[in-house]
């Protein structure tokens, strides 16, 4: 149904009966007072009359007295009808204007226009709800990518800073509390061809709600959330959410890699986030002690982690009683952002420090004074506020962690492609010699570029001159993919990384693997080799100039042609 | 008691009465239908229209319907009464006054349509 015209027409109910009033009065009154005409005979004016006169004295005052000149009694009526009527006029126009200016209204009619878009989407779309920092970088990438999304958000300033975003699409933004099941649900999220549910509000419940409304209004949508706390991971696990991405365990997951397997770590880095660090810039594993400041969420799962590998460690934690810590642990009661806190703990033998704390000045300050105190520590602090990216930048730390772009990237990977997360789950069985390779291959690929990747189904729709080709019987290689449309001789810097067929993972697959129909690949390289090699994976011609090396006709004429001097040829040849 | 309902009823009733009053006698003699009636009668049947705008139940809406039914009916007799005191040579002849009457007749019937929809409602409310 469509309220905004209900809602202005109960609201113009009374301006209406007010006009109507005026004007029946004033008709009337004309009717009933007498008049003369020019030859001085007593006149009553009929209703048209009447009528015909209220109408242009209402909106226009200065006709004249029509039809005859008025008496005394007449014009002492016009006085009260002018009056009458432009105050109608006015009270009604006024009210219509007020309606339309009206917060309730105009939240009314954003609703509605909103809700008229989604409908009208016909492209697939992402679900995102909250527009923070990690809501935009998201949608930023998804629209770079050529991906629609809609985007709830409780903060009017965050849907208006969206439009200085210059995004390439035009997205649906509704500001409104997403927690609401009406909200999620104009927001699309049963429709077709939405493909899933983005939860990235900073509120937990909030995220919590809008999984479960998304469950409940459509089951089989991904749903992924981000979230705190670990009770909230739980609960949304509990009933079915896909991804819930907690950034401290992720980034504490991340860190442990880093130092006990940095290669792996990061072919890994290479491949969620495109401003991956060179090769030369590996971290050494630093086994020894370190230094957690703040045992707070980060500091916990860090912990955990080092304990469970053996490594050393030192808390720094200004209230060791309320953080219910164990007897067993080290434990130096303070911040850490004192020169006597550190020494206490030992900066002295340790191999690295973290600052994690929930301050950012005091995690800048730790980092300083730990550098003062040692310069060959490995140092890792957490960035609490997006807006110190610069000064966390400029502190020349080893390791940054930012909760929101873990998200976003982390987001990125299980949008871009299934097969990446696959990939990456596959490299874990791998040792750090087997990664070290991969990396090397990597930076042969891809130099200073970012590296992407992409995966290429084989099938009618998305590769149709594969499926064509393999059809007729004629086998192609992974290296065709790879070759360059228009020159033979030159490979693409992209390779394959995984072939998944039927279920069954082909790591790092040769170069002349063959594949077969319903193959999936996972490629990377520089992101500019995807439109070459859809060139060769949709045009049979260049496809057929890619294995045979022959630039073979196509029109009916030219094949006819070229057919017959083939045959004479093979004839010529086995004769 | 929602007092919107019982000044919807009211106007509704009116307009009823009025029109009847103005029907009321021979069709086509002048005598027996007072213009100021028709006006009244006009005049009444828009206020009660303009209530029922935006009215979302089905029942309000059908009533908005008959009321807007019964509007136009008498909006075209009030013209052909215009015409036939104004612009017509004639001036009011019998056919023309038949016609306004029997405008006004469809209108009554629109009338008594929501006078009786207002009743099954009035009815169907338990408290």
């Amino acid at each position: 149904m469509n309220y905004v015209a209900y809602l202005i027409l109960r609201r113009l109910r009374a301006p209406l009966i007010a006009l109507i009033v005026i004007y029946s009065v004033s008709i009337l009154g004309y009717v009933l007072i007498p008049g003369v005409d020019d030859e001085g005979n007593l006149h009553h004016m009929n209703f048209f009359e009447a009528f015909y006169f209220v109408s242009f004295m209402g909106s226009t005052i200065g006709f004249g007295e029509l039809p005859y000149e008025f008496t005394a009694p007449q014009r002492f009526w016009t006085l009260f009808c002018i009056y009458g009527t432009v105050v109608g006029w006015i009270y009604s126009i006024g009210a219509v204007i007020a309606t339309l200016r009206d917060q309730t209204f105009i939240n009314l009619i954003q609703r509605h226009r909103f809700r008229n878009r989604v409908e009208n989407l016909k492209q697939p779309f992402y679900l995102v709800c909250g527009y923070g920092l990690t809501g935009s970088a998201v949608v930023a990438d998804l629209s770079r990518r050529g991906i629609q999304s809609v985007v709830v958000e409780l903060k009017q300033s965050r849907i208006d800073a969206m439009e200085l975003d210059n995004l390439p699409f035009d997205i649906p933004s509704l500001c409104a509390d997403a927690s609401e099941p009406d909200v999620v649900k104009d927001a699309g999220v049963a429709m077709k061809n939405c493909i899933g549910t983005l939860c990235l509000t900073d509120n937990d419940h909030v995220n919590l709600y809008i999984a479960l409304a998304s469950k409940l209004l459509s089951p089989e949508r991904m749903v992924l959330s981000r979230v705190a706390t670990r009770e909230y991971a739980g609960n949304l696990k509990s009933f079915g959410t896909d991804h819930v991405v907690d950034p401290f365990e992720t980034f504490a997951d991340y860190l442990t890699n880093a130092v006990f397997s940095p290669y792996r770590q990061l072919a890994y880095n290479w491949l969620i986030s495109p401003q991956h660090r060179s090769l030369s810039s590996v971290v050494k594993p630093q086994k020894g002690r370190w230094i957690i400041c703040g045992f707070g969420r980060l500091g916990q799962a860090i912990q955990k982690r080092f304990e469970q590998h053996g490594l050393e460690t030192v808390i720094i934690e200004p209230d060791p009683e309320g953080r219910k810590l164990k007897d067993d642990y080290r434990v130096v009661k303070g911040l850490g952002t004192e020169a006597t806190t550190l020494i206490e703990a030992g900066i002295h033998n340790a191999v690295g420090i973290i600052a994690g704390t929930a301050d950012d000045a005091n995690n800048l300050s730790i980092v300083l004074t730990a550098r003062e105190l040692k310069k060959s520590l490995m140092i890792v602090a957490r960035q609490n506020h997006h807006h110190n990216v610069d000064v966390f930048k400029a502190a020349n730390i080893n390791m940054i962690m930012d909760p929101n772009m873990i998200i976003a990237q982390r987001i990125m990977v299980l949008i871009k492609t299934p097969l990446l997360m696959r990939f990456l789950e596959e490299i874990k069985q791998h040792d750090e010699d087997w990664c070290e390779k991969l990396v090397c291959h990597f930076d042969v690929l891809v130099r200073d570029h970012p590296l992407d990747s992409w995966s290429i189904r084989i099938d009618r729709e998305t590769t149709p001159a594969i499926y064509e080709t393999l059809r007729f019987g004629v086998p192609v290689k992974i290296q065709n993919l790879s070759t360059h449309p228009q020159s033979r001789g030159v490979q693409l810097p992209a390779m394959a990384l995984m072939v998944m067929r039927a279920g069954e993972v082909h790591l790092l697959p040769e170069q002349d693997f063959c594949l077969r129909i319903g193959d999936e690949i996972l490629f990377c390289g520089q992101s500019r080799v995807l439109n070459q090699m859809l060139w060769t994976v949709c045009n049979t011609n260049v496809l057929r100039y890619v294995i045979s090396g022959q630039d073979e006709a196509s029109g009916y004429l030219w094949q006819r042609f070229f057919k017959k001097k083939d045959q004479s040829k093979d004839i010529g040849g086995s004769a | 008691m929602n007092t919107e309902k019982v000044i919807f009823a009211f106007f509704i009733i009116l307009a009823a009465t009025l029109n009847f009053g103005f029907f009321l006698g021979e069709i086509h003699d002048v005598d027996h239908h007072n213009v100021f009636e028709l006006f009244a009668a006009l005049v009444i049947s828009l206020i009660a229209t303009v209530m029922k705008l935006g009215d979302r139940t089905h029942l309000g809406a059908v009533l908005l319907a008959t009321s807007l039914v019964a509007d136009l009916q008498l909006i075209v007799a009030a013209l052909l009464w215009a015409y036939a005191s104004n612009i017509s040579e004639a001036g009011l002849t019998e056919e023309l006054i038949a016609s306004v009457v029997s405008m006004s007749g469809g209108a009554l019937l629109a009338n008594v349509i929501s006078v009786v929809l207002l009743v099954v409602e009035t009815i169907t409310v338990r408290r």
